[in-house]
Formats: structure tokens, C-alpha cells, sequence
């Protein structure tokens, strides 16, 4: 199906992209999706994507989640193209209502993972280059975080306290106003 | 998989590396977190810390060695009521908190470039409404001339100095907003009627104007603005008064204006004198 081949096939292979996780599996997507990483959007452009993309630094369990992230968001994207934050918009953005709060519902089931999952899928927006995802990947860990004691949040993502008993209560006289 | 696909291509290959290079991991280590917080990189964590309010964040100093300075490195300051000693009652006297906020900010402001100032308190809801009209004075307690980082503000009821782009939406509240800011070029409002003075804004360009209830004047309280080029203003509903618009040498520099109505005017001739 993607294969580079000869006359109109090779007019409609153009516009896909192959990527390939690091246990070499490809995956096939079309460019609008692929270029929702900025780091692939550069390769695109310096034309290096011929023969596919290797992506030495993300497995395809985690390529499949990127990507499903993507394809749902380019779609988006293209809707926005144009539009701006103004008040002027805000009688168009009626019309996006039902679409984005679709894509919040994706949003919040694509988030729906253990935290290992979740940490990769950070580094992998990080290493892609795809703002939304990283966005919407740390908004969750943030979250997470709010709220809790220092004790808890330790104990959550097994952070080593490696701080002498004098240390953590000096730090803690320096940042007494956040305990208030 | 099509056969004349050439096989996964060596680092090596003669292409040039992606612009940003930075995101690019040129070492090639393996991108996996092996499920643990830490092996996130310090601008990851950093991103994340910024998430919060300033207050949330500063707690993690106390985590390890490695999360003690991190999060005085935030881009986006978060400041909430927790931040001016409000977070039980409406207290309007905001001096006796400054010490507070300045703390907090001393050792945040010098990496932010964003500060996201939030008295509104969504979780808040049902809680009885503040009686009592509170002002916001932060210019007396916070001098932003050393903060140049700064580029956006997103504040409820501040006035800063070193400012490019503000915003302020929807402070119940709020009763005055005092601009002095030598570099604001930007500024959007979305809320009911306040009075909004520009003790010093010459080069404001741009100005965003969203009212939410019935009957206010939009224009009144807007002021002179000699250097003003764009103006946007929606209305909820028809004006009562029909001069609001009228030119008396506010605008002298107005370009362009974008008007939003939600429902039709009865009268047309809401926009005489004004510059084409």
C-alpha cells in the first residue's frame, strides 16, 4: 500500500509519511498528521523523510499512542488554521463547541494510562516536538501533583529523599509562606 | 511493506539534522522514563512545576536535592488567592499579605515571562460571593521594572510596569484596573463595567473590549489613547446611550475596529465622527 511506487501511486504516496519505532515498526501516516511533530515538520522540509522516519527513541507501543493522538488532533488543527483567540470569534467558536468538547472527551480517555505509559508519552512529545500532546501530558502529572504534601508526592512517583534532615527543614523555613 | 523501501536509515545518512536540534536526542539514548518521575529532564519538570500556582510548586523544594532549585525556574508564574492570604475570606486589605507575595515572587519572577495572576476561584462556587469590592494595588508591593522577562500578564486586578500583552476576564469583583505600563501594546478585557485608567500606556496598539452585562457604557471608561490602532468591542445588548461612540479625539489614531453585537441596534448612527 505504501509502497514508493511508479506515476499516480507515487502521487498519492507523497503525501504519507512512513515512521518507524525503535523495535522497527512502521507506521503509516499521512503528512498533515506526521507534521504535528515539529521535529519531523523540519525533516519534512529538509527532505529526509524518503524511505521513512527512524525513531531510535520510541517503541511502538508508544509510537501507536502518538500517533492515535495525532491523527485525531491534525483534523483539528486544520479546523483552527486562521482562527485566533480575539472576541471577535467567539459567535464561530459556537460552531466548534460540539468538535472540541469531542476532543476533550479524547483528550481525557487518551490520558487513561498508568504512569509509565504516561512518563513515555512525555518524553516522546518532548523528543517529537508536539506541543499539545506535551501539553496535555504534563497538565496531567501537574495535576496530580496539586494538592498534595510533599510526603505524598514522594511516596507517589518514588522520589528518593536524598535531602539531611537539616537540609529539608532549612528549605522548608525558606519556603514557609507556601505551607501557610 | 513495498519492496523497493530501503532499509531503516543509519544515523549516519547524509541528511541534515532537524533545526531544533535540541528536541532531536542526538545521543540517541533511549526515550523511555522506566516508570519513574526522575528520569524526566529538569525542562520537562521545570514545564510541569509551571503548571501550577507558584504556591503548589514551591512545595517540591523539599522532595529531593534535585527538585530544591527547580521550581524557581518556571516560565509561567501562577499566582492565586493562596498567594495574597485570601484563600478564607475576601480580605481587602492586601498590604498586610505583600510579604507574602513578594516572597513568592522574588524568587520566581526573575525566569517568568508569563504571570497568570487568578483570584477567581473556580472550585469556589458555592462558596458565599465576596461583599465587598476588593482593589489591587500590586504596583505598590511589586515593582516588575526588574522582571523584563516578562512578556505576558494575565492578571485580574494589578497594575505592573513592564508589560507587553495583558488580559484580564472575568474578575467579579473588580472595581478599578490601574495600567501603568510603558510597553503594554496589547490589552483585553472581558468583564463587567470597570474603570480603567491608563496612567501611562502611550504605546497601546491594541485593545480588546468584551462586556458582559446589559447597559454599560463600553467607551467611558476606556479612555484616551492617542497611540490606539485596533479596537474590538462586544456588546451584550443594545445601548442605552447612543453617544458612546461618538468621536471627541479619543481614538485619533484608530485604524481599525471590529465591532461584535449580540443583538441589533435599533439606531445606526452610533458611529458619526468617527476616523475611517
Amino acid at each position: 500500500m505504501a509502497s514508493a511506487g511508479s506515476g499516480d501511486e507515487k502521487a498519492a504516496a507523497a503525501a504519507m509519511i512512513t515512521l518507524i519505532s525503535s523495535d522497527n515498526e512502521k507506521f503509516e501516516v499521512t503528512e498533515a498528521t506526521a507534521t504535528l511533530s515539529q521535529t519531523i515538520r523540519h525533516m519534512i522540509e529538509d527532505g529526509c523523510t524518503d524511505g521513512g522516519v527512524p525513531l531510535p527513541n520510541v517503541t511502538s507501543k508508544i509510537l501507536a499512542r502518538v500517533i492515535e493522538y495525532c491523527k485525531k488532533h491534525a483534523t483539528a488543527a486544520a479546523g483552527e488554521e486562521g482562527s485566533s483567540s480575539s472576541f471577535s470569534d467567539a459567535a464561530f467558536l459556537e460552531v466548534d463547541r460540539a468538535f472540541l468538547e469531542e476532543l476533550e472527551e479524547f483528550d481525557d480517555a487518551f490520558l487513561e494510562v498508568d504512569r509509565a505509559t504516561l512518563f513515555d508519552l512525555i518524553l516522546a512529545a518532548n523528543y517529537l516536538d508536539i506541543k499539545g500532546l506535551l501539553n496535555l501530558t504534563c497538565q496531567k502529572v501537574a495535576d496530580s501533583v496539586k494538592g498534595k504534601t510533599p510526603e505524598q508526592i514522594r511516596e507517589m512517583y518514588n522520589i528518593v529523599n536524598d535531602l539531611t534532615p537539616e537540609e529539608e527543614a532549612e528549605i522548608r523555613r525558606e519556603t514557609q509562606w507556601a505551607f501557610e | 511493506m513495498g519492496s523497493t523501501s530501503p532499509p531503516a536509515i543509519p544515523v549516519a545518512d547524509d541528511c541534515k539534522p532537524p533545526k531544533k536540534r535540541t528536541t532531536w536526542c542526538s545521543d540517541q539514548q533511549s526515550v523511555q522514563s522506566h516508570g519513574g518521575i526522575s528520569a524526566l529532564p529538569d525542562d520537562i519538570l521545570i514545564k510541569i512545576l509551571s503548571l501550577m500556582t507558584i504556591r503548589e510548586a514551591a512545595l517540591t523544594d523539599c522532595l529531593s536535592t534535585r527538585w530544591r532549585h527547580l521550581w524557581k525556574k518556571v516560565k509561567n508564574v501562577i499566582l492565586d488567592k493562596h498567594n495574597f492570604g485570601m484563600q478564607t475570606i475576601a480580605n481587602p486589605n492586601i498590604h498586610e499579605n505583600s510579604d507574602l507575595l513578594n516572597r513568592s515572587y522574588r524568587v520566581s519572577a526573575s525566569s517568568a515571562e508569563k504571570i497568570f495572576i487568578s483570584l477567581h476561584d473556580k472550585h469556589d462556587i458555592g462558596a458565599p460571593q465576596q461583599s465587598e469590592p476588593y482593589k489591587f494595588p500590586l504596583k505598590e508591593f511589586v515593582d516588575m521594572r526588574d522582571y523584563c522577562r516578562l512578556r505576558v500578564l494575565f492578571l485580574s486586578m494589578c497594575s505592573l510596569e513592564t508589560l507587553v500583552a495583558m488580559e484580564v476576564n472575568g474578575c467579579k469583583s473588580l472595581i478599578s484596573i490601574n495600567i501603568h505600563a510603558k510597553n503594554l501594546e496589547g490589552f483585553s478585557y472581558m468583564s463587567h463595567k470597570v474603570d480603567i485608567e491608563y496612567e501611562c500606556a502611550p504605546v497601546l496598539s491594541e485593545l480588546n473590549v468584551h462586556f458582559v452585562k446589559r447597559n454599560e457604557c463600553p467607551l467611558d471608561c476606556i479612555g484616551t489613547l492617542p497611540a490606539l490602532q485596533t479596537l474590538t468591542v462586544q456588546f451584550p445588548s443594545r445601548l442605552q446611550e447612543s453617544h458612546v461612540l461618538h468621536h471627541n479625539g479619543r481614538f485619533t489614531g484608530l485604524k481599525e475596529m471590529v465591532l461584535c453585537l449580540m443583538k441589533s441596534w435599533g439606531k445606526s448612527n452610533y458611529f458619526s465622527g468617527l476616523s475611517p
